[in-house]
């Protein structure tokens, strides 16, 4: 068994006897498992792919002021509805908006929302699992009763609530979307926590006299970390399409500031005629998702104590 | 003496000229039953009109059985058929109000007729309006149509424990019914009233209202037997609906479909070749679809990708209707800076470039508009009123700078916001905000907010929306309508006393028609001069409609409108009476 | 166990309570008048009529209060986008509509996405495994309306086989269906996946191959049950999500069900009916998470619930 574990220094020391890690020896542990982490990411083709993707997407949305082929804001009436040629590589809109130039700022705002409200996700969820999975007993149940009283609660009430609370805004639309999207990603810690708890590593650790929260975070939250994964990149997309929703209903993110969600959402109505006005923003939407894919399978199995 | 009013052409008529235009009227839909209906004043049977009626299919009709008029309707909106039950839940767009007859009705050319009423006359004041109302109109449960029904329709109306969503209709019209809607009178003190006998109703008025008939074309009655017995949603479903209009409702699938058949009892004066309208619920989304696919017969409003297709494939199914002649606009809060300096509105109104929103844009479903009341609404005046919110970008800059906007980065960043627009109104609002940007170099976004929330929050007071972009389309063909939208206090924050005045009197002036035309494009020239909105189009429904849907309404009228236009197929119109389906109909539809 | 579900139940109520009372508060707070679609503004009289005629003049305590009263006694009121009928009629004439195109979706999806879940990763890092892994991110990001759109050009207006929407007969399902089962058939693929290789890397796993067990057997036993615990946990609570219905599915393909109502009830600003189906959705999440939880007993004999 320790074998199989000699990857993850917290679980070794845990499970080899050495009670207490002193600091230095801890942070240069690691530096080197980070260190090991990335060359077996970097070993992984699928992985690098996507990550050379994402970063793509990620150099789209922070280079669009400046490589977009016209401005935000720019629309030729006169040039409207025209299909994809070397003027137009992507065409242009129903009011003669660039498509191209739409995609590049649409990336930059799905990626922040999609990111940001995913983080938020996280940020509420993960602790909470944590919480519920570590302690079990009344605070699990009443982060449970919490998480029942949100999957219950209707979405586009709660964003037309903040909304006329506090204003619209893509940082209210975040906060809408992240509120309302942790409840997977707790519930989904908290179980993993529920079978990790009981497995032996973890007993011995808290045999050790490792302190409750250091058991979680060091040695439990690592090995629940791979269906996390895929629950937060399947997240992201999730939340780019609420926007697109919420946008939809007015409480969403103002024009002339495209979003790729919106986009397509928009599009439903030509897709009969102007097949490119969906096409390039879905194309998109399934680049990032792939490259997140590709990316959270080469995390999973980099930082996955088990596999080599 | 007596007086008469077409309020639509703005002329006073003598009693004799509309029984003229009736007997017209009457004799293109079959002399047999023109004769039946002026005629036999008493007893008139049944068996007779019948007979007329089968008489009047043309050679090219399908078969009796096959006359299917197939329609579809908002699956939002179907809670009733009856306007007094409530307007805006209504079946939309399709077949609503046709379970019983309204006093009068209009024909394609927007001149009024009987319906419900035979005839009618006002005192010379124009206060006391009395309608003879048709003896011989049966409702399928067997009692008469009496004055008694209208007078607990419009008692219904008022009551202020139905609430209706259209009270404010007859505000200040019908004597009594702002008390009666606070409660502070009983209903019963209405000033609408049997008269002399049961088929004789006395409508009366706060103030002279040359404009009543016209008002009264909603005026379906309910079946006050029926209100009693099962209360007023009887007519959502068969089993309890009665009708004394030209169909019955035989089928109510909630959600998915109406089916109206030909009420055989039926006594009143329309003529109606098609035997069963059915009425399909479905979002709008998918109208177009359904019509590809032949489910529907006629719908309008396709979206503009939509529309692009019908141009390819089948053309000669396109028509460009009035619809209710709305008007789409932009508008300011007037007293919120820098909306407050008329310069700053007048740059607004010379930056949108409407001739190009035409061209690239609205395509058969709208016109340019620079003023509020449409081509072809009494009293329109566009032509003269065109130059003064005209596009000229460089005046435009100018005034903006006059503003104190040299430089228009100092301008503060605006949101539009639009009220739940379709697929058109999204791109025409996003348009003329990108040509703001362009034309002024001012920060506009637009922002699309839920039919709720935007009223609540126009109609607030002060008003919540500082920049927005709506529409408004007529409830009655009176300019008085149209422009009371901008009277002090109602939908929006412009006040204007010059204005105000010259509406409300024009409202009851009942001397020369043409001096009553006069004062309403006074007023209008006043608010479109003022800009507390800059006005972008009017709106020209595009109809699709199968080339089986024959009839009249496939020639032009006398306003060169080809459409099944306003007020659609209902009981309000002799639209229905002009329409039936051709022999090289497909048999079968409207079945599943 | 017995005094655990007991105590699950108990919570579950006090969410409804929970749930209603904030849901009822935010209802009120959020602009827009149930009753003011209209294109004037209403005159203050009907205003204050039409407060009157649904209870909105009293205060909200005492509306709050009324409503839990009456909703004790089974009266859920009417819903005001349908008022001749009751919530729960309309719940009850919807619903089921909603439940046959759900049922068929889950007898779909979930076998279809676990065998190609399967399949991808036995066949890891080969093209069988790309092409699912593609196959199953397009399902993911390709909206339901989107490929609604499609299926009914195809089938509907170019090849004429089925109907382009309605109910009634079968063939009004299969396009529905199909357009309804895309997203959780690569849901579940795609967590079928990972929670194999997750497993059949974990530590266990290898000493039970190790031990000799045939891999046959590490695959059907250790393997499926383990796996089974982050699958159960994200892909049974999808199971009540799609069964309440999709609006988009429902308008586009003209389905007289319930899933468009939790999107209109907000907008129309239908309390009633909010209300209604946030303690339906309480009611069905609550009970599937508790058998969630009850199934992780059964997969995992060392968990034990407290």
């Amino acid at each position: 068994m320790g074998a199989n574990l000699s990857s993850q220094p917290s679980l070794e020391s845990a499970t080899l006897g050495s009670p207490v890690l002193t600091p230095e020896l801890e942070s240069a542990r690691r530096v080197s498992n980070s260190r090991r982490a990335l060359r077996r990411f970097l070993r992984q083709k699928l992985a690098v792919v996507g990550m050379v993707i994402t970063l793509f997407l990620i150099a789209i949305a922070i280079l669009a002021p400046v490589i977009a082929p016209t401005s935000i804001d720019t629309a030729d009436v006169m040039a409207a509805n025209q299909f994809p040629s070397s003027a137009y590589p992507f065409g242009t809109d129903g009011i003669g908006r660039n498509v191209l130039t739409r995609v590049m700022f649409g990336t930059r705002t799905s990626l922040i929302v999609g990111f940001a409200a995913v983080g938020i996700a996280c940020a509420i969820g993960i602790p909470l699992g944590l919480a519920a999975g570590l302690r079990g007993g009344w605070v699990d149940f009443v982060v449970m009763r919490i998480v029942e009283v949100m999957v219950a609660f209707p979405g586009i009430l709660f964003a037309m609530f903040l909304v006329s609370v506090t204003g619209g805004g893509i940082r209210n639309i975040i906060l809408a979307i992240g509120v309302t999207t942790w409840v997977t990603i707790c519930r989904l810690t908290r179980s993993q926590l529920f079978s990790l708890r009981e497995q032996e590593f973890v007993q011995a650790a808290r045999s050790l006299g490792v302190p409750e929260w250091q058991i979680a975070i060091r040695h439990m939250l690592p090995n629940a970390i791979a269906p996390l994964i895929v629950v937060i990149t399947l997240a992201i997309p999730t939340a780019i399409f609420a926007e697109a929703g919420l946008s939809f209903l007015g409480i969403g993110i103002n024009e002339p500031t495209p979003s790729l969600g919106k986009m397509v959402a928009d599009s439903a109505q030509y897709i009969r005629v102007y097949w490119y006005l969906g096409f390039f923003p879905t194309l998109a939407i399934a680049l990032a998702m792939l490259g997140f894919t590709f990316v959270g399978d080469g995390l999973r199995d980099a930082l996955d104590p088990r596999l080599n | 003496m007596s007086r008469d009013h077409r309020p639509d052409s703005g002329e006073v008529s003598s009693r004799m000229n509309l029984l003229g235009q009736a007997m017209r009227r009457r004799s293109l839909l079959g002399g047999a039953l023109g004769l039946a209906g002026t005629l036999a004043i008493s007893g008139r049977m049944p068996g007779a009109v019948r007979a007329a009626q089968d008489a009047a299919l043309p050679d090219d009709a399908a078969p009796a059985d096959q006359q299917v008029f197939v329609m579809v309707a908002n699956v939002q909106t179907d809670k009733t058929p009856d306007f007094y039950e409530s307007v805006y839940e209504r079946l939309s767009e399709a077949a609503f109000d046709i379970l019983s007859e309204p006093l009068v009705r209009l024909d394609r050319n927007f001149e009024i007729g009987p319906a419900g009423a035979l005839e009618w006359s006002s005192n010379d004041e124009g206060t006391v309006w009395t309608f003879k109302l048709d003896p011989d109109l049966m409702w399928s449960d067997g009692n008469p149509v009496t004055a008694n029904d209208w007078v607990a329709t419009f008692r219904y109306g008022a009551d202020p424990a139905h609430a209706w969503d259209f009270t404010w209709y007859f505000q200040g019209v019908i004597k009594g019914w702002n008390e009666a809607i606070a409660g502070e009178i009983p209903l019963e003190e209405l000033g609408v009233r049997v008269g002399e006998n049961e088929h004789e109703l006395i409508i009366e008025t706060e103030a002279p209202a040359p404009y009543l008939p016209a008002m009264l074309l909603y005026s379906n009655t309910l079946s006050a037997a029926a209100l009693e017995a099962h209360g007023p949603l009887y007519n959502s479903t068969p089993e309890t609906s009665v009708t004394s209009g030209p169909f019955k409702l035989t089928e109510w699938l909630i959600d998915q479909k109406v089916t109206f058949e030909k009420n055989p009892d039926y006594t009143g004066n329309l003529v109606v070749p098609v035997e069963k309208a059915v009425v399909r619920l479905a979002d709008p989304a998918t109208y177009f679809i359904m019509y590809q696919n032949n489910e529907i017969d006629y719908m309008q409003y396709p979206a503009p990708a939509d529309l692009i297709i019908a141009q390819s494939d089948f053309p000669e199914q396109i028509y460009s209707s009035v619809g209710d002649f709305r008007t789409y606009y932009l508008f300011f809060d007037v007293n919120t800076p820098p909306f407050d300096q008329l310069e700053v509105r007048q740059a607004f109104s010379h930056a949108i470039d409407r001739d190009a929103l035409k061209a690239q844009i609205l395509g058969p479903a709208g016109v340019p508009a620079y003023s509020w009341l449409a081509p072809g609404f009494p009293a329109a005046n566009g032509e003269e009123l065109s130059s003064i919110q005209n596009f000229d970008p460089d005046k435009a800059k100018e005034l903006l700078a006059a503003a104190g906007f040299e430089d228009p980065g100092a301008f503060p960043p605006q949101v539009m916001q639009v009220r739940s627009p379709t697929p058109l109104v999204k791109s025409i609002s996003q348009a003329a905000a990108a040509m703001l940007r362009e034309n002024l170099g001012i920060q506009v976004e637009v922002q699309d907010v839920d039919q709720a929330t935007f009223m609540d929050a126009l109609t607030k007071k002060p008003t919540e929306i500082p920049l927005g972009f709506v529409s408004y389309g007529m409830d009655y063909l009176d300019p008085s309508n149209m422009l009371g939208v901008w009277l002090s206090g109602g939908r929006h924050s412009w006040s204007n006393e010059e204005f105000d005045k010259l509406v409300k009197d024009g409202a009851s002036f009942i001397g020369d028609p043409a001096e009553r035309t006069k004062m309403f494009q006074d007023a209008e020239r006043i608010l479109v001069e003022d800009v507390p909105g800059v006005f972008i189009y009017h709106e020209t429904p595009v109809q699709l409609i199968k080339p089986w849907v024959k009839g009249e309404f496939i020639e032009p009228d006398v306003n060169g409108i080809t459409s099944l236009h306003w007020p659609g197929y209902t009981a309000m119109s002799t639209v229905p009476a002009e329409l039936y389906i051709g022999a090289d109909a497909p048999a079968g539809r409207g079945d599943s | 166990m017995a005094r655990y579900i007991l105590g699950r139940l108990l919570g579950l109520v006090f969410v409804l309570f929970a749930v209603s009372l904030i849901t009822f508060f935010m209802t009120r707070a959020v602009p827009g008048d149930p009753f003011a679609a209209g294109e004037r503004q209403l005159p203050e009289a009907t205003r204050i009529a039409r407060a009157a005629k649904y209870g909105f003049d009293q205060p909200l305590i005492v509306q709050y209060s009324k409503y839990v009263w009456n909703v004790l006694h089974g009266d859920f009121g009417v819903p005001f986008q349908s008022p001749t009928q009751t919530v729960v009629d309309l719940i009850k004439q919807t619903w089921p509509i909603t439940l046959r195109i759900g049922a068929l979706t889950l007898l779909i999806s979930y076998p279809l996405g676990i065998a190609l879940g399967l399949l991808a990763a036995l066949r890891r890092n080969t093209w069988v495994d790309y092409f699912i892994t593609f196959g199953s991110t397009l399902g993911m990001v390709l909206p339901n309306f989107v490929v609604a759109i499609w299926l009914i050009l195809v089938f509907s207006v170019s090849l004429d086989w089925l109907p382009s929407g309605g109910w009634g007969t079968p063939q009004h399902l299969i396009l529905p269906v199909i357009a309804y089962s895309l997203l959780p058939t690569s849901l579940v693929a795609r967590y079928t996946r990972v929670s194999l290789l997750e497993t059949m890397g974990a530590d266990h796993v290898r000493t039970a191959r190790a031990k000799g067990l045939s891999s046959r057997r590490v695959m059907t036993w250790h393997v499926a049950r383990n796996a089974l615990i982050p699958f159960v946990t994200v892909m049974i609570p999808e199971i009540p999500n799609i069964l309440t219905g999709s609006i988009f599915i429902e308008q586009i393909f003209r389905v007289p069900g319930l899933g468009r109502f939790f999107v209109t009830s907000t907008l129309t600003r239908d309390y009633p009916m909010i209300l209604a189906l946030v303690l339906l959705v309480a009611v069905v999440w609550g009970i599937t998470y508790l058998a969630t939880d009850l199934l992780y007993t059964l997969l995992d004999p060392r968990i034990r619930l407290r």
